[in-house]
Formats: structure tokens, C-alpha cells, sequence
């Protein structure tokens, strides 16, 4: 017994540090890269979204978040990216097509938002590279400091040394009253994302919420 | 202490600080695949030379050998998190952290392995093996950045580079595994 017991005392020791700091480090197994820890960083939905003055391709400046009529899917994107973003602004825009083919339903606004300060000049640009769908806008914040709205709204966003911007490609479903009612991550269907893009936005009117922030 | 011995201490240090501080540290700081390719292997092998010729330090607290090789396997799945390699690559302190942890790993399972079963040792390196070729699978397919300091190219290299790798991983598995049935059946009894 004496024996067992120095046998597995100190694997039980090593294993019992080691999970209780993996569970520390990953917010208890749930955020394995940076993205997910900043996304669960940011709260749980549904929850308000972070105020997201903009300025769009067309020189127009109006708040992402704000009330309004229509759903909003909004995703971060950096125009100069040399990898990442091109692929997720091709899911983007295979969303809006598909939504295109019957109509985009009315209800529902893209919204891609730079994480940097681009001009409407360029972003007009970059809307005509992608298919300059009307239900699509290119935006860029106006804050002077992007990264901690950006935080409040969930993305990670890094500044590399070289120059380059990495940043969060998951995509945010604004309700009409401006909360963040779901998230898509880059593992999401596109089929399963437009199918419930679909049924959201045609369903009735939905009441503005009388707590949007959660508290658990 | 001999001559060969003070010589091969020197050397130790020496390397040890090559790799701590100055440039070399900071270039192996800057892509994804010098942190797991080289940094990983470099400060891992250092702890195992230093834990070498130690006999049984650990003996008496860790007989079979298995808080080793527990310490060896949570610390490298530790590391490999794509959260921490990116900690490595901003944080100088996760980066100090990393240095001393494999030290640390490498000298307690060179002290720790010679007691291992001959069942741990093996899947000890099939784990390894497969741990390898999974990440190499994982890292050269996705298609999303996973290190979000890195790079999606540093990513899909990296990947390709474990895919290479594999194979010899597997082959210095194989030998490793043989030694060590050899060993066990003449020396230690078996479980």
C-alpha cells in the first residue's frame, strides 16, 4: 500500500495543478485561442452590443449598435490582410449572395467593420471587390482608440510588429434593439448561418428588451 | 570534478544563456514554428542533459517514474495551446516561463524515464507520435487563424513541418521503445 501510494502521489499532484491551471488559463475549457478568450472576456449573449460609431463606404457616419429597423451581422475585417480576412469576407459575401437570390431579406444589414482607420475612399473599394451587394456596408470606426471598443464587442485584436493587423473573425447577429443575440464562429455552415439569418429576420417585430444586459 | 565534466557545465551554461537572452531568443520568439520546432526541443533537450546522469534524484518522491512523464505530457499539451504559444510570442514572461518549464520537464523526465514502465514508455511514444502527426494534420488544414499574434502562413508551415516530421518522431519512437524493452526485460520488473 505504501508503495502505491508513492507510486501515484505525484502523478495525482502533477495532474490535479495541471488541471486546475488549464482551467484558469482556458476560462474553464472554453477559450483555447485568444479569440475565444476575448470573446468570453466580453460577456455572455444576449447582451448589449458597444456603441460602434462608424463611417461607411459612402461617406455616411451613423452608430452600428443603435436601434434601429433591421438586424445587423456585423464582422470585423482589415483591408490589408494578407490571408485570413479574404477568407471570411468570401463566407461573408457567399451569405449575401445566397440571401440576395430571394432578396436579401429586408430586415437585415451586413456590416464589415475595419479595425483600422480606413477611408471611405477604400472601403468603397473593397465593396466593389466584393460584389457591392446593398445590403453589405464596409465601415470604419471614428474613435481615435479602435481596440478597446473593439474588446467590448468581443474581437481580439492585435497590432504585429511588422504592421500587420490580426484580429477576431467571428460575426455578430445585432436584433433591431442593437443586443448581440448570436455569434458565428468560423467553423459555422454557411447553409446553417443564412437558414437562420432567414427565420430571424422574418419573423415578427421583436419587443426591445427591458434588461438587455444579462447578468450570469 | 574532472576536466570533461567542468568542460561539459561550461558548455551548458553557455548554450543556456545563447538561448535566455539577446537576439537568438528573440528570433526564435517571432514565428510559429521556431517556438514549437526549435525553442520547444532546444529547452527540453537542455533540462534532459542536465537530469542525465542525475541517477534516481527523484526517486523517492516519484518511484515509477510517472509524475515525469504526468509533468512531461500536461506541460508540453500546456504549451502547445494556441493561447499560450501566442503568450510566448508577446509575453516575456510567458517566454521565461517556457524556458524554465521545459528545463524543468526535460530534467525530470530524463531522471524519471529510466523508471518508467515499459507500458508508459510506450505510450509515452505513440502519444507523441500521434500528438505530432494530429497537430501537423490540424495546423496545415484550418483555415482560420488560431495564434492570434502569428500569421495564417506561420500556421499551415508549421503544420507541414510536424507532417515532415512525423515520420522520423515515429522511427526515433520505435528505437526508443525497443531500447527500452530490452532494458526493462533484463532490469526492472514489469507491471
Amino acid at each position: 500500500m505504501k508503495r502505491n501510494g508513492a507510486t501515484f502521489l505525484a502523478p495525482a499532484l502533477v495532474v490535479l495543478f495541471g488541471g486546475a491551471l488549464f482551467a484558469w488559463w482556458t476560462h474553464g475549457f472554453r477559450a483555447f485561442t485568444n479569440f475565444s478568450a476575448a470573446r468570453i472576456a466580453a460577456g455572455p449573449i444576449p447582451r448589449q452590443a458597444p456603441a460602434l460609431p462608424v463611417i461607411d463606404q459612402n461617406g455616411a457616419t451613423w452608430d452600428v449598435a443603435a436601434p434601429s429597423s433591421e438586424f445587423r451581422l456585423v464582422q470585423a475585417m482589415y483591408l490589408n490582410c494578407p490571408d485570413a480576412c479574404p477568407i471570411a469576407m468570401s463566407k461573408l459575401g457567399k451569405v449575401a449572395t445566397i440571401l440576395a437570390r430571394d432578396a436579401i431579406p429586408p430586415k437585415l444589414r451586413i456590416v464589415s467593420i475595419s479595425v483600422d482607420h480606413d477611408s471611405p475612399e477604400d472601403l468603397l473599394e473593397m465593396w466593389d471587390a466584393h460584389g457591392a451587394h446593398a445590403a453589405w456596408t464596409m465601415a470604419s470606426l471614428t474613435e481615435t482608440n479602435l481596440d478597446p471598443t473593439l474588446a467590448k464587442l468581443g474581437v481580439w485584436v492585435f497590432r504585429r510588429p511588422d504592421g500587420i493587423i490580426n484580429h477576431g473573425l467571428d460575426t455578430y447577429l445585432l436584433d433591431p434593439t442593437g443586443t448581440i443575440i448570436r455569434i458565428y464562429t468560423a467553423d459555422d455552415r454557411i447553409e446553417d448561418i443564412v437558414a437562420e439569418l432567414r427565420a430571424l429576420t422574418t419573423q415578427p417585430e421583436p419587443q426591445p428588451a427591458a434588461t438587455p444586459e444579462h447578468s450570469s | 570534478m574532472n576536466r570533461p565534466r567542468i568542460m561539459a557545465i561550461a558548455l551548458w551554461i553557455a548554450l543556456a544563456a545563447v538561448l535566455a537572452i539577446g537576439p537568438l531568443d528573440r528570433w526564435l520568439d517571432t514565428t510559429m514554428p521556431r517556438i514549437v520546432l526549435l525553442q520547444m526541443p532546444a529547452w527540453f533537450t537542455l533540462g534532459w542533459l542536465a537530469g542525465r546522469k542525475r541517477g534516481t534524484l527523484l526517486a523517492t518522491i516519484d518511484p515509477r517514474g510517472l509524475g515525469s512523464l504526468a509533468l512531461a505530457a500536461l506541460t508540453v499539451i500546456f504549451w502547445m495551446i494556441p493561447r499560450s504559444i501566442d503568450a510566448i510570442g508577446i509575453s516575456p514572461l510567458a517566454d521565461t516561463l517556457l524556458h524554465i518549464s521545459l528545463l524543468i520537464v526535460g530534467f525530470a523526465l530524463a531522471d524519471g524515464f529510466p523508471r518508467l514502465p515499459f507500458v508508459a514508455k510506450a505510450a509515452l511514444c505513440i502519444m507523441g507520435t500521434s500528438h505530432v502527426f494530429a497537430l501537423g494534420i490540424f495546423y496545415s488544414k484550418y483555415t482560420a487563424l488560431l495564434c492570434g499574434s502569428f500569421s495564417l502562413i506561420q500556421q499551415q508551415e508549421l503544420g507541414r513541418w510536424l507532417l515532415r516530421l512525423t515520420p522520423f518522431v515515429l522511427v526515433w519512437a520505435l528505437i526508443g521503445a525497443f531500447r527500452a524493452l530490452s532494458r526493462s526485460s533484463s532490469t526492472q520488473p514489469t507491471i
